[in-house]
Formats: structure tokens, sequence, C-alpha cells
């Protein structure tokens, strides 16, 4: 499933003529120097070219494909025709500092040498010949020497090296015929056993190690295993690594390429969310495919700060902690940043793929990979197939039961980033359970119900720092609809904005506490705690304790108003009369988790009404005293 | 399908671990045959007969979940078994779990339900009591009153399943099911006789239907 759609991934971009990818058998590395082997004479030193860009401050390295890296973890195994200075001529820096000098390594060495012996015996190719023939009379205390004396020039130490020979179409010695001929044969002799491949199903040699996949964030930077038996409760029937999930050396590598040519942090396919590292892509063309995986990214993850961005600075000028911002990856211009934005607004208000973006057609196939690191080994936290189609139908539902008047944002689309970072302690998504985000991921992405504990976090937030933001509500809202298993009409509608006929306790009492709240506020002017401060958290979860005080104190609230503004406080008289009229004889003592989701989304509610549509004094009382909304109050 | 048998399965959660996601486990999307015929053994099985399974009917979407779940990193190994034995003292043969301790990550289904076809035939085993009506008797007995030798479960011992006789007419699949989709290679089961050798069949899913090829076809590939 994951593996078998991986590969068939790599070979669309192969058949498809994408040179971006490495081809079968090779990697592609950052190559430092050559050695030229044409000139070279027994007991010299030969000639080495220092290669890539070395004209500004930082070198720029040669990217070049080499014959396959082996996986090297702790033991010395050499590369063909290519190695680190270590290697190749058997000298390595003898510590972190530059100027502690060069040191022998003669084990790598030997390794080096012992390998093209093996590998290239009888060759009757002149370059490989010379190379043998280097190989056999090179001695790492020479190497020493030579750079010691300048003959070797400083830069190649530790930088991975190629040979080349004479100056015609081919000189780098991996790139002969001769030298990839041996090559193919040395991979074959090396393969393992021939197994059943679980991927393509032919009989071929099994892969023993698997690829590391690097760019997964959290794991180890050198790459972790996606596919790996390293502890042997994690065998079974007497075999050993790869033996236990027989997948054929291509395939590995075919999966184990595309799947670190997706996770690169460039590639437009990679996002993260939460503990996560997600990527996207479809079986369109490449063109297609690389719009989609720009599109979704962002829909998911402001990875280039481009829906999230109005919102941080919203944040950041309303609070006085400066808000944690993504880290900004502006690699689109500013045309292409508009064309994401606007087709994910369009999206948004329910437009249908095509019609968005005339390549993307709707039975395009999507695949969705989400990655976290687990104890050196790479576990997938969620795994999704889906039409194009169905995916942005479902994006538009999730948007849709997050809507709450007056909308988010002014009814922008909200990233699944934004709604990870209102739920954090000190603004930091690091901060929260693990899990969350793949979980509301994979709701956003199957259309289930959203993880109660989304829904948990959201109340306990507005109750340990007391802000009742949009965001949040909209969260509890949108979790609150998703259980109820309502018709799609009934959920366009229910709880989206303020309904008088609500009977459920919950609302009713979270209504009651933001007209008691602003009463209070408009009676005393400047508090610099209200009721909210104070009482919400008690409020919303045992009531029956807390209203009456509320309701008691509400009475001197109404009675210093009646003093100065006598209309404002009928006003209030009536609208308390009208909220308390629905409400049981006895309030609960409890509220469960439900009923507290719905008093705030009552009172949320409540608050936006009262700020529209309350009467005239009740808003100039609002506009002459801008002081007294509380800055962290997010009301638009 | 003379002596065939017809079962409705079903659990909260369900895990048939894929042999290249054993570590960190990911889920197949449906039941294994091989995991179906440990469902049926679990409810009658004698030396007497083998279980061929037929066909598996999936009736719920297909849904994932992810746990955590603390596990160990080592098996007590068979030679310090052995030497234990040989000295008569379980002396230094242990594990100690908080030392040794493994987080692992699993994708599960949830919510699964399936219709299992399945048949069974006598093997070399048989002797002149076993006939084919006895054990089909005798299983659908057991069946009806939920007896088992041990509880069957869904894929991993943590997951038990929950088994009655299919009902009539069957339910249809959800409609997510709806088309073919192919499933991959899957593992069909191991064979013991050939030093514990899987063997995979490439599953095909029509309308929520996967038809089993039989054990000696060409589809089942060792």
């Amino acid at each position: 499933m994951i593996l078998q759609e991986l590969a068939a991934y790599y070979d669309r971009r192969i058949e498809g003529g994408d040179d971006t990818i490495p081809s079968e058998g090779t990697s592609e590395k950052a190559i430092g120097a050559a050695i030229d082997l044409s000139d070279w004479q027994l007991g010299g030193v030969p000639v080495i070219r220092l290669l890539g860009d070395r004209s500004g401050k930082k070198v720029k390295p040669l990217r070049m494909a080499v014959p396959a890296e082996i996986k090297r973890t702790s033991g010395v195994a050499a590369n063909f025709l290519w190695d680190k200075s270590a290697y190749v001529l058997g000298v390595k820096s003898a510590g972190k500092d530059p100027a502690a000098g060069v040191v022998p390594a003669d084990k790598e060495f030997e390794a080096f040498r012992q390998l093209h012996a093996d590998a290239l015996a009888g060759t009757e190719d002149a370059a490989l010949q010379a190379l043998l023939a280097f190989l056999g009379d090179w001695t790492p205390a020479r190497a020493v020497e030579a750079v010691e004396q300048g003959q070797i020039p400083a830069e190649v130490i530790d930088a991975n090296l190629i040979f080349t020979y004479g100056a015609g179409r081919v000189p780098m010695l991996h790139m002969r015929r001769a030298a990839r001929r041996a090559w193919d044969g040395r991979r074959a002799a090396v393969a393992g056993g021939v197994g059943r491949c679980l991927v393509t199903g032919d009989l071929a040699p099994v892969a023993k190690l698997h690829p590391s996949i690097k760019g997964v964030r959290g794991a180890q930077s050198s790459g972790a295993s996606l596919v790996s038996f390293n502890l042997d409760a994690f065998t079974s029937y007497g075999k050993s690594q790869g033996g236990n999930a027989p997948v054929s050396e291509s395939a590995a590598f075919a999966y184990g390429t595309i799947l670190n040519h997706l996770l690169a942090p460039e590639s437009g396919h990679r996002v993260q969310i939460g503990d996560a590292t997600t990527v996207f892509w479809t079986d369109a063309p490449k063109d297609a495919d690389d719009v989609a995986g720009r599109l979704l990214t962002n829909a998911v993850s402001p990875a280039y700060g481009l829906m999230d961005e109005p919102a941080a600075e919203a944040e950041a000028g309303d609070d006085d902690t400066p808000a944690a911002k993504p880290k900004i990856d502006l690699r689109m211009s500013d045309a292409e940043a508009q064309r994401v934005r606007t087709a994910l607004t369009a999206i948004a208000q329910g437009r249908a793929i095509q019609n968005v973006e005339p390549e993307l057609l709707p039975d395009t196939r999507l695949y969705v990979l989400g990655l976290a690191p687990n104890a050196s080994r790479l576990a997938v936290r969620f795994w999704h197939q889906d039409s194009l189609g169905g995916f942005v139908k479902r994006l538009h539902q999730h948007w849709r039961d997050l809507r709450l008047e007056p909308g988010i944002d002014g009814g922008r689309p909200v990233s699944i980033y934004a709604l990870l970072r209102a739920l954090s302690p000190q603004d930091k998504v690091d901060n929260l359970p693990p899990k969350l985000g793949g979980d509301i991921m994979r709701a956003v992405l199957n259309g289930g119900p959203y993880p109660a504990n989304m829904a948990a976090l959201a109340l306990m937030r507005m109750r340990a720092d007391g802000n009742i933001s949009a965001l949040r509500v909209a969260m509890v809202k949108a979790w609150l609809v998703r259980a109820m298993t309502l018709s799609p009409e009934e959920r366009e509608t229910r709880l989206v904005s303020l309904d008088l006929e609500d009977k459920n306790v919950g609302y009713r009492l979270g209504r009651l506490f933001a007209v008691l709240e602003n009463l209070q506020r408009k009676a005393l002017p400047g508090l610099n705690a209200t009721i909210r401060d104070r009482y919400y958290g008690a409020a919303s979860a045992t009531p029956a304790s807390i209203f009456p005080v509320l309701i008691r104190n509400s009475t001197h609230h109404a009675a210093r108003l009646r003093k100065n503004s006598g209309g404002l406080a009928v006003w209030y008289d009536r609208t308390i009369a009208e909220v308390i009229d629905g409400l049981p004889s006895h309030l609960p003592a409890h509220l469960t988790m439900d009923d507290q989701g719905r008093f705030a989304i009552g009172y949320f509610h409540q608050r936006q009404t009262q700020m529209q549509t309350a009467p005239d004094p009740v808003k100039a009382a609002e506009t002459a005293e801008p002081s007294e909304i509380d800055d962290d109050d997010q009301l638009n | 399908m003379a002596y065939g048998v017809r079962l409705h399965i079903s659990g909260p959660r369900a895990l048939f671990t894929r042999p290249e996601m054993k570590v960190e486990r990911v889920s197949y999307d449906v039941i294994t045959p091989s995991a179906v015929k440990g469902v049926l053994s679990a409810i009658h099985w004698k030396p007497a007969i083998a279980w061929h399974v037929d066909c598996i009917r999936v009736l719920n979407p297909i849904r994932f979940d992810t746990i955590r779940r603390n596990e160990v990193g080592s098996k007590i190994a068979p030679g310090s078994v052995s030497k234990a034995m040989k000295a008569g003292s379980t002396r230094g043969l242990y594990t100690l779990v908080e030392e040794d301790r493994q987080q692992r990550a699993s994708v599960v289904l949830r919510d699964v339900a399936y219709v299992i076809d399945a048949h069974f035939s006598l093997t070399d085993a048989a002797g002149p009591d076993d006939n084919e009506g006895k054990h089909l008797d005798i299983f659908n007995r057991r069946l009806a009153r939920g007896q088992c030798f041990q509880q069957p479960c869904l894929g991993t011992r943590e997951f038990a399943a929950d088994f009655e006789p299919a009902p009539d007419p069957l339910p249809d699949p959800h409609p997510d099911l709806d088309g073919q989709r192919d499933l991959g290679w899957m593992l069909y089961d191991i064979d013991y006789d050939r030093g514990a050798q899987p063997r995979f069949f490439r599953a095909r899913m029509v309308d929520g239907v996967i038809a089993v090829p039989p054990p000696d076809s060409d589809e089942v590939r060792s």
C-alpha cells in the first residue's frame, strides 16, 4: 500500500522524464574534488582538481550522480569509485579543529582498496587498470606526507572525491561503461537471497537494509528507516533483517529515493502537522502534481506563511508576547502565492477543484502520508488515499464545520496549523500532545469526528487563560456538530450564530454569562478584572454554585447603571429575563464536556450579537469607551 | 461448496500487521486469509481438518486510528532456555520490562466487520471416525452457541473478535467500498512445511468483496 504507491510514483516520475530524480543504482552526492590519474606515475602524487563553485564565501559543492551510496552505520565500508578522503586517499582530519592536522586512515583505505581489487579484478579498461595500480601503490602514510607538504590541497580532506582519467567525453571513472558493468555485477553478487517482493510481486534479490529516509522532523538528521528490524523482538520465524519483509532491492531503492525527494525542504509536497511530517502526492503529470502539492500543503499549514500571515500579525499586535510565528519559507513568487490564496478561498466557498485549478482533475488520485519519528525509526502517523475532488470536498466540509458568524478572520480559510496554535499553551505547538495534529488531520481527511481532546483542550485553554477566541470556539463547535451526526443541511446552520430558541442549559448559561459580564462592564467601566476573568472556569463547569452569586451581584450593577442611563438598564433587565426564561428552575451542579462546549459557544454568540444589535446606548457606550474592551478579545 | 460455512466477525479494533511495517505496525486494509483461518481454528479445529478461505466480504468503511503502546525490545533466546533446562534452574532467565522498554506505534483499523465464506477439507490425519458432516455440524453448533477454544482475535491477541452466524440476507457493504480497489500483495498464509515460508497473493476488492484464491492456484506465490 504505502511502499507500492511510493514505488509507483517513482516509476511515474522517471517515465515522465524527470531528471531531477536519481535513477536506480545511483545516489546524488556533493563532490568536492576529482583525482586525475591520467599522468600519474608509480610513487608519485596524483593531480587533484577542486570541483564546485568556489567564488563565493561558501563553497557550493558540485552535485553529481555516483554509484549508490552504501548504508554505513558505524563500521567501515567503502563506496565504489568515490568516497570521502579517508577511504580514497587514506587521510582524514585528526579532529574537529582544522588546526589539529591530519592522520592516516589505514582501515578505511584498505577497505576501499580491497573493494576495488575484488570488483575490478581482470579489467581491461586502461582507466580502471590505472586506478588499481594507484590503489596498489598508494599508502595512507604518503597521503599524510603529501598533505603536509601541500601537494594535496587541504580542501579535499573529508570531502567526497571521484577519479578522472584523460580528457575524453567521459573523464569520470564511475561513468565509464566498464565501471558501470563491473558495478552492476557487483551489486547482483552481494545482493541478499532471492525472494518474493512484497511491492512488485516479482522474484528478485531482497534488500537486507532499507534506505534511510531524511527530512522527518525530530528524527536523526542522518536519516531513519521506515522499514527496519533493529531489535530481536521485531523479528519473526528466525528471519533476520530485511528477510522479515521481503522487498526487492529495486523497489526499496525506488520508494526510498522518491520519499527522500518528497521530504526535501524545497519539494513543495511536504508540510509539518504537529509532530507528523506529511507529504502529499498525486498520480497527475509532474506539473499538475506540483500545483496540487503546493495547494494542499498550504491548505494544511502555512509552510510559506501564506494563509496565516495576516492573522499572525494581528495577534502580534494584540498581544504583548511576541507570537511564535511559523518559519516562513518564501520560495513562491508573489504571483504564485496570490494564485494559491485565490484557489484556497474558492475551495472554502465550495467550488469544485477543476473550476479552481483547471490543470487538476477531480478524479486524480491523491496520497497523503504522515510520518513521525519513534525511537530511531519512523512510524506512520496516517495514510490516506482519496480522489482530489473528494479531498477538496472534505476540506470544504471542514471549513464549513468551523464556520461561526461573524467569520473567523473575515471568512478566510484557516489552516490546521492555526488551529493547533490556538490550542497550544504559550503559543508553542510543541507543547501539544504529540498525536493531536495527526488526529485532526485524519478527521479532516476522512470527514470523521474530530478527536475529543481537540475540544477538551480548547475548553481547558479558555478556562486557563480566559481567552474565548473565535478559533477556539469554532473548534468546539466543529467537534460538536460532527459528533451530532446531522444531515448536511442541519449541519450548515447549527450553532453558527446566536439561536434564541436553543434551550440547551449550557448554551443558555453561556449567553447569560455574557450578558452579566457586559452589564458589569457597563456599570463599572475600567475594571481590571471582570467576572469573566474571575469566574469563567467555575461558571462553565459548576454553574449551580456560581450563578446565584453572579445574579445577586448583577442586581447591584443594574442599580448603578440605572442611575446613569436608565434605558440601558431596562434593556439589560429584559435581556436577562429573556435568557433566564429558558433555563430550568434548578441549575445543574456540573456541566458535561458537551454542555461546557455549548456554554462557550453561547457565550461567544451572545457577546458577538450584543456588539452588533444592542440598542444605541449600548453601542454608544462601546464606542465611547474602547479601553474597556479587552486586548485579547480578538472579536473580529 | 458442500462443506462451506459462513460467519460474521467484527470488532472495535483490528491490526492485521503488514510484514514490511511490523515494527512500527501498520495494518493491512482488510483481514488477511491467514487471520481468518486463525478465527476459524479458534472456533473449531482438529488435526483431521484444514480450513480454506473462499471469500471475504468487507462490510464497514476502512478507517484507521493510531495508538502507541509500551512493549519490550528483546525476546528470551531459545539458547538460554535450553541452558536453564539443562541446569534445572531458571536463574538468569528473565526480562526486566522496565529496562527493556520500546514504545511502538500502531496504525490500527477501527470498527471492522466481515462476512467470511470458508470451507474445510479432510487431511491425511483423518481417521475412520471423521467425516465432513460431523465436523460441519460441530462447527455450526459451536458458532451458533458462541463457543471457542480460545477467544478469536482480529490480527493480534489484544483485539478480540466477536463472531456469529452470518445474517440472512447479507447486509450490503458500505457505499464507500464501491468500485474496484487493488490492495497490493497480501499475506496468504505461512507454509510451515517449508521452513515457515510466507505466501502472498494479489488482493483485489470489488464492491467490498475479495475473492481468495485456492491454496494451490498460481495466484498464490511464495
